[in-house]
């Protein structure tokens, strides 16, 4: 062990050293997920076209820098997800709360991928995107229809989660107001 | 530009193929660079012209420059000699045109003919029929790679016999496929790890024995041979049999196969012109040109990882120098490499690109190989093979014969070389498009600028592989350092010659001489008034596009857009000096800034969003394609279909177009959007399209996308059509190119769709080129 991996333990023991993570944006094409990414990243938000190829990115929160993966939401692609997520060390997916007619498909998307040996025990964030619209799902509305009501998990980061238990949680956002998804990065960034 | 000047500037583009940004030329140099916008010129070497002559004689040629004796020259009627434009030399007319006189001329000095076409009917023993080369992933997923099989049956299908083809599958290992029928077709071998030597692959694969001369044809026959061989291997092609293990990529030696595609074609026809044509399902991940390894865990580069010269992007220098070394040598034998992407995930198109750019290939990124984008433009690709009927015609009447022109008719050219003769003071810097230099001959240097733009430092370029869309940007120097004054009515000339053949193995030169009106650089409404608006915009999106290719960040190039756009508006629009509400842009000026405005928005400059081998090809096309797909692609047509107008007109970009009772039909090139307003879903859903009163409602239903297929049958590649309702989520594509006029921050304007945005809009844009200008 030479003198900088001595010096970075000592960091890391004061917990300055930065911990990494990776990160996938997963969620139906129009969830929001490249617009999270522009606002995380640019701050700003712009008339993004549906994502193609796998895009990345660098996203600190809190002292954590994640490497982000923002993955097309279209039905050809979502097969592809797999490659990326396998060795994320957590899951954010996005829902579209305005779009009634398309909560059942992304509920069973959801559900593939939290029954995935792949992602067995990693946490999941899902931000339900779009409050702001008319019409959008309330919390518990959006909660049923996903069906995750039995699978969250405390939001009060002192409980210590049992062996075995995924952390997953559900909080409500838009993106372009920059509102609510902050809250559930901090919650995410406990268990990454 | 006032419309006269506009058909004028179509005029020479339909008789020609050219289009120049400036079509007055200033004398002096230092008003030519205030111009901002460099003097350039387009040119489309393959261009189908309606009314070609085709002239079934050698060209004369001018002794001392090469040039080819055309209009512009001024004949000597007495004497049998003519004064050559270029060098200013008296050159004596060979003897065959003796019977020359003002009554008698030949169709090469004829006014109206300042584009001809040479065409020299090769022997049977002399023609060279173009070579297809086809490099085949074999990794591809099961219905994938069925597809791209049947793909290769159809188009081995349509081509004629003289048509000679080769197959090579890559995966592991490379397999280069005997085509013989006599015996059991055999497979050779070479391993995925390395590029291996032409001599090496010539030896083993025993391309140069003499004593056989029968084992040099079995890897690349004419149709007529190895039709049914060809076939029956393709029917029998299996899936790569080396494992691919949980969270891997399969080993995919891409770089090796067109490594040895080419040195199979270099060794057995160095001079015949081949396109190697690759289908590919994912990166390289073996050996030479390898873009990531195997492990899922690596995942491809991305924009970031480039701009941040992150690890991850440390492939990218390697692989695109084997590349970029493999296309210079394909180009000196003449090879043109397409590529064909069919997958979700990148396939390193980025560090590939120099085959296409070097060698004139087209390519595709689709997102599977059954894809209908897919499909259609692998077989377009193969209608450019034509069986051109004319020539032959030529021959038994013994008389030139005019070409019959088939609107939009796709052609591909091999073995291409374009040559430039510019008059005194007019210099080229290079070239922006898809071709190779070739060196310079001494006597055609004084003609090269030595401060270079794109491919430059000579004025002859190859274009292994050409088609009827390939269009070249030539980017030039005029004017001299010493103030001249320039005779009235004084012309500089300019002249192309294209040699290419044709996909029937004849050899055929294009001659096209175009002179410019060359004016004191004081006359300012007279050089304003031959600004071609639309040829600025594609050279400055080339211009532009070329600077990123080159490392330049994009914010940097968006800047120094700006800045040309400022002095040019400043220099020919009518304002008082510090008063931006005088402002008026002069007729011939006022598209420029708008259609600026959305090239600055398009993928082309706004790269967030796009992956590096999106970004890449897309900057392939707007180096490549012709004035029209160009615009197209800097500026997207947007057709309106409304109730009282149920056949669709054009309508401004622009996010107030949007509006909920019509029908949308958005031309990216690319791509293709018919969206639905609102009440028109509504109406649809009611059934009300159904009834005989509302025949209107019905057509502005069928009519975009009857339009739509009519672009997915012509182009190439085949544009992908989505279709959406309003407020649905592919309607992004729509509102991502919209001029956003209205945003949810500014709030609603007159109809029209709000697009969520910080972006600056048209309008503040004008306004800030305005007060910059006038300050100017």
């Amino acid at each position: 062990m030479g003198f900088f991996d001595w010096f970075f333990d000592v960091l890391s023991f004061l917990g300055l050293y930065e911990k990494k993570g990776k990160l996938v944006f997963l969620g139906l094409d129009n969830a929001g997920k490249t617009t999270l990414l522009n606002m995380l990243v640019n701050n700003s938000t712009a008339a993004i076209r549906p994502t193609g190829h796998a895009l990345e990115e660098e996203v600190r929160i809190g002292r954590i820098r994640f490497k982000t993966f923002d993955l097309g939401g279209h039905e050809t692609v979502r097969e592809a997800w797999s490659e990326y997520y396998f060795d994320a060390s957590a899951v954010v997916y996005l829902v579209d709360l305005a779009d009634r007619e398309r909560i059942d498909e992304s509920r069973r998307e959801l559900h593939k991928l939290l029954s995935s040996p792949d992602l067995k025990s990693k946490a999941f964030l899902i931000l339900g995107n779009k409050i702001d619209l008319a019409g959008a799902l309330t919390p518990p509305e959006a909660i049923e229809a996903l069906g995750i009501g039995h699978l969250m998990t405390t939001r009060d980061p002192k409980v210590k989660l049992p062996e075995g238990t995924r952390p997953l949680q559900f909080y409500t956002c838009s993106i372009i107001r920059k509102e609510g998804y902050g809250d559930g990065f901090m919650w995410m960034s406990k268990y990454v | 530009m006032s419309s006269s000047s506009v058909e004028h500037f179509k005029r020479i583009e339909s008789s020609n193929g050219l289009r120049c940004t400036w079509n007055v030329w200033p004398s002096s140099k230092q008003a030519a660079v205030k111009l901002s916008v460099p003097v350039s010129m387009l040119y489309s070497p393959m261009k189908q012209i309606s009314g070609l002559k085709k002239l079934p004689y050698k060209p004369v040629m001018c002794p001392r420059c090469r040039s080819v004796l055309n209009p512009y020259c001024s004949i000597n009627f007495e004497r049998k000699t003519y004064l050559c434009p270029f060098c200013e030399n008296q050159a004596a007319l060979p003897a065959s045109y003796n019977a020359i006189s003002t009554e008698c001329l030949p169709a090469e000095v004829m006014p109206q003919f300042t584009t001809v076409e040479y065409v020299r009917e090769s022997s049977e023993v002399e023609k060279t029929p173009p070579i297809f080369m086809f490099v085949l992933d074999i990794t591809l997923r099961e219905e994938q790679l069925q597809s791209a099989i049947d793909g290769i049956q159809y188009v081995i299908s349509t081509l004629p016999e003289y048509v000679r083809v080769g197959l090579i599958t890559f995966g592991t290992v490379v397999q280069v496929h005997e085509l013989t029928h006599d015996q059991i077709p055999r497979v050779y071998m070479f391993r995925g790890h390395k590029a291996f030597s032409e001599k090496d692959i010539e030896d083993y694969l025993e391309l140069k024995t003499t004593n056989s001369v029968k084992n040099n044809q079995k890897f690349v026959m004419s149709m007529k041979d190895c039709a049914l061989t060809l076939s029956e291997l393709l029917d029998t092609l299996k899936h790569d049999p080396w494992p691919v293990t949980k969270h891997k990529r399969p080993y995919r030696c891409t770089g090796a196969a067109l490594n040895v595609a080419s040195s199979v074609l270099a060794a057995l026809y160095p001079l015949s012109g081949s396109r190697i044509v690759l289908i590919t399902g994912g990166p390289c991940t073996l050996g030479p040109g390898q873009v990531v390894s195997t492990d899922l865990e690596q995942k491809m580069r991305s924009q970031r990882n480039i701009e941040k010269k992150e690890p991850e992007a440390k492939l990218v220098a390697g692989a695109t120098k084997f590349y970029t070394e493999l296309a210079r040598r394909m180009a000196r034998s003449f090879q043109c490499t397409d590529i064909f992407c069919g997958s979700v995930h990148q396939c390193g198109l980025l560090e590939m690109r120099p085959l296409l750019d070097l060698t004139g290939g087209r390519t595709l990124i689709a997102e599977a190989c059954t894809d209908d984008s897919f499909r259609f433009s692998f077989e377009k690709l193969f209608e450019g093979v034509v069986v051109d009927s004319s020539v032959g015609m030529a021959e038994m009447a013994g008389t030139e014969v005019d070409e019959p022109v088939v609107e939009g008719e796709f052609k591909l050219g091999f073995s291409g070389v374009v040559e430039m003769s510019l008059p005194k003071d007019v210099l080229v810097s290079g070239c922006i498009g898809q071709c190779a230099t070739l060196p310079v001959v001494s006597t055609s240097k004084h003609m090269v600028s030595t401060a270079t733009v794109g491919q430059g430092g000579t004025n002859r370029w190859r274009m292994c592989g050409l088609d009827s869309e390939s269009t070249l940007a030539f980017i030039l120097e005029v004017g001299s350092k010493e103030p001249s004054m320039p005779a009235q009515g004084a012309v500089k000339v300019v002249q192309f010659r294209t040699v290419y053949t044709t996909s029937t193995g004849d050899k055929v030169m294009r001659v096209s001489t175009v002179g410019f009106p060359w004016v004191d650089g004081s006359q300012k409404q007279v050089i304003g008034s031959g600004f071609d608006e639309d040829a600025a915009a594609v050279v400055m999106s080339r211009i532009a596009s070329w600077r990123c290719d080159m490392g330049t960040p994009e914010r940097e190039v968006t800047r120094s857009i700006d800045r040309t756009l400022i002095r040019l508006v400043s220099l020919f629009a009518q304002y008082q000096r510090g008063m931006p509400h005088t402002f008026a842009l002069t007729e011939g000026f006022q598209q420029f800034p708008q259609t600026m405005f959305h090239f600055r928005r398009s993928p082309f400059m706004q790269t967030f969003g796009y992956s590096p081998d999106e970004v890449a090809f897309s900057r392939h096309l707007i180096l490549r394609e012709c004035l029209k797909n160009s615009m197209i692609m800097i500026r997207p047509t947007l057709t309106a279909f409304r109730t009282d107008d149920p056949a669709g007109s054009q309508v401004i970009l622009d996010s107030t177009s949007a509006k909920n009772d019509s029908v949308l039909l958005l031309d990216c090139f690319t791509e293709i959007i018919v969206w639905v307003g609102e009440a028109v879903v509504s109406w649809r859903e009611q059934g009300i399209h159904e009834q005989p009163d509302y025949a209107n409602v019905k057509q502005m239903l069928e009519q975009p996308l009857e339009d739509a297929q009519r672009m997915i049958l012509e182009r190439f590649p085949a544009p992908r059509l989505y279709t959406s309702d309003q407020g649905k989520s592919q309607q992004r594509r729509l509102l991502a190119r919209l001029n956003p006029s209205a945003t949810h921050k500014r709030g609603e304007a007159a109809g029209g769709e709000i697009i969520i945005t910080d972006d600056v809009n048209l309008q503040k844009f004008l306004d800030s080129l305005k007060h910059a200008a006038t300050e100017q």
